[in-house]
């Protein structure tokens, strides 16, 4: 379905986040990307969702170079940037114009995951806090009901009641045709929430498993623990 | 053009004035304004001098207001080429801007049209208005002898002025002795060369557009003021390469201007100089053009000029 085969990206030449890097994502799910700070998670998600070219070696969704920028691939597609603005403009408004590029748009998710969060539908986005607006963003990007869901750092931002909801919603309201990579260093908000894991580290995957294989039956989900041990089993 | 979808076309198009609807509001309010200002400001400079001495005919005054909005509009029209990107300006609209499902040449075409068309309609809106305050305001203060119409002074008057900011120009040259005068010639150098004002305008704006334009697609945000700097710095460079040019081959010394027959050559010369320069504007303008499309469609979340 997702296939980054082996790309080299860099913000400066010489100086490569990603060097001949290679990952597939086969089977629907929620994954996590694990990784330190600086090692390329959220680049890895802009240049999935085709905002960055890489210099060597291509990513393809359903076959398709996402650099192309096809309608029907970016109609399948969605990206939660860690920082942004919304228009000041009411939500109902905003919808409105979103819901014709998203074939599979469900309003109907779109309250009830507002409702979960305690926030009303008949807002304004120009009045709302950067908590507000962070969580009115994934609402609107779970309703959009894409096949391949991107977040980034999205639990940022949230008060703790708020990273309790947002794992509900989540788990609550993904489909089996979903696959949602959530990119984030605070592996404690979402490590109950995820079915496959990803950790990288300076260009090198650490894991990428399901979290059944990565932990036995009976223990005890830490992803920070196992982290630090797959870096240091590769040292 | 790849995949060219107008359903889609429309929904971005609804999209863009929904999300980017204060944007646009702001750049034509300010472009009506000023047009606005300008016709005011001639009435109450016209209404002073009628003050003075009813007798002095005011078409002259109307002529040069109406050329002042025309460079308004001129100057608003490069402004809004500069801004044809302008959901891209920061981070977070680059996101938004790029994965929203249309094409791009849905994207770029819309931009393009609401930039361009929507500053020619609302230009022409801001003079119908601004000229029905005008002749109004005219009317009610000066009389019916005071009375008229930006434009319609602007078409009527448009021939004959321009030869008088070429005989401005040209100091020592007589254009009155080469239209009266026995040799037909004249008035058929004369004529050449004006037919060529209003193709070079518009070649002209093909390139200064298409040149802010092509800017745009490089430098996101502050691409405005980096591009006229760069326009004024390649307009001074081309003014010194004419110079040397006409000093070298077409011996250009004050003595030259002093008589009509060399005053034909001249006019015979600049013809020529204005057709080459509606072509290359138009060849270079549309490959501006094309180069600005060609970026956009390549364009990146991050790149050495946009972070």
């Amino acid at each position: 379905m997702l296939e980054i085969n082996n790309i080299t990206f860099g913000y400066r030449k010489g100086a490569n986040v990603l060097e001949d890097f290679t990952l597939k994502y086969e089977e629907p799910g929620i994954y996590g990307l694990l990784g330190k700070n600086g090692t390329g998670k959220s680049t890895l998600l802009y240049l999935i969702s085709g905002l960055l070219r890489p210099s060597a070696g291509n990513v393809t969704y359903n076959g398709t170079d996402v650099t192309l920028r096809r309608p029907e691939v970016l109609e399948d597609l969605f990206i939660v940037p860690e920082e942004y603005n919304l228009p000041a403009i009411p939500l109902e408004k905003f919808v409105s114009r979103l819901k014709p590029f998203y074939p599979r748009f469900d309003e109907e998710l779109l309250r009830r995951s507002l409702e979960s969060f305690e926030m009303p539908y008949d807002i304004n986005l120009g009045s709302l806090s950067m908590g507000q607006k962070k969580k009115v963003y994934m609402c609107v990007a779970l309703a959009t009901r894409t096949r391949l869901l991107l977040m980034d750092e999205p639990t940022n931002g949230l008060d703790i009641p708020s990273k309790s909801q947002f794992r509900k919603i989540v788990a609550g309201n993904t489909s089996e045709d979903q696959t949602i990579i959530i990119s984030t260093h605070q592996v404690r908000d979402v490590e109950l929430l995820l079915d496959h894991v990803t950790m990288i580290d300076k260009n090198r995957i650490l894991t990428h498993s399901k979290m059944d294989e990565l932990f036995s039956e009976d223990e005890a989900i830490n992803l920070e623990t196992k982290f630090n041990e797959l870096l240091n089993a590769t040292k | 053009m790849e995949n060219f979808n107008t359903t889609r076309f429309a929904n971005y198009a609804k999209w863009d004035l929904t999300i980017n609807r204060k944007f646009y509001r702001n750049m034509f309010v300010v472009l009506g304004i000023a047009i606005l200002s300008i016709t005011i400001i001639s009435f109450a400079l016209r209404w002073l001098m009628f003050a003075v001495d009813e007798s002095i005919y005011t078409s002259d005054r109307l002529w040069k207001t109406s050329l002042y909005i025309v460079c308004a509009v001129m100057i608003g029209m490069e402004i809004m080429s500069a801004c044809i990107l302008h959901p891209m300006r920061n981070k977070q609209g680059r996101i938004t801007h790029l994965t929203l499902p249309a094409t791009p040449s849905e994207k770029y075409t819309w931009h393009v049209l609401i930039c361009m068309g929507g500053t020619i309609i609302a230009s022409l809106v801001a003079i119908a208005v601004s000229d029905g305050i005008n002749a109004l305001l005219s009317y009610l203060v000066m009389g019916p002898q005071g009375t008229g119409w930006l434009f319609g002074e602007y078409l009527s008057s448009n021939y004959f002025s321009l030869e008088n900011i070429m005989s401005t120009y040209t100091g020592n040259l007589s254009f009155q002795s080469s239209m009266t005068g026995d040799d037909i010639e004249a008035i058929k150098h004369l004529d050449t060369f004006f037919s060529y004002c209003w193709p070079s305008i518009i070649t002209g704006m093909i390139l200064e557009t298409g040149f802010y334009a092509l800017f745009n697609s490089i430098i996101y945000k502050y691409n405005l003021p980096i591009s006229y700097i760069i326009q004024q710095v390649i307009s001074i460079i081309f003014a010194i390469i004419i110079i040397v040019v006409l000093i070298i081959i077409g011996n250009y010394t004050d003595t030259t201007w002093e008589t009509n027959t060399e005053a034909l050559t001249i006019f015979n010369i600049l013809s020529g100089w204005m057709l080459f320069c509606c072509i290359f504007s138009a060849i270079t303008g549309i490959a501006c053009w094309i180069g600005a499309y060609h970026l956009y469609k390549k364009a990146q979340l991050t790149n050495r000029f946009n972070h």
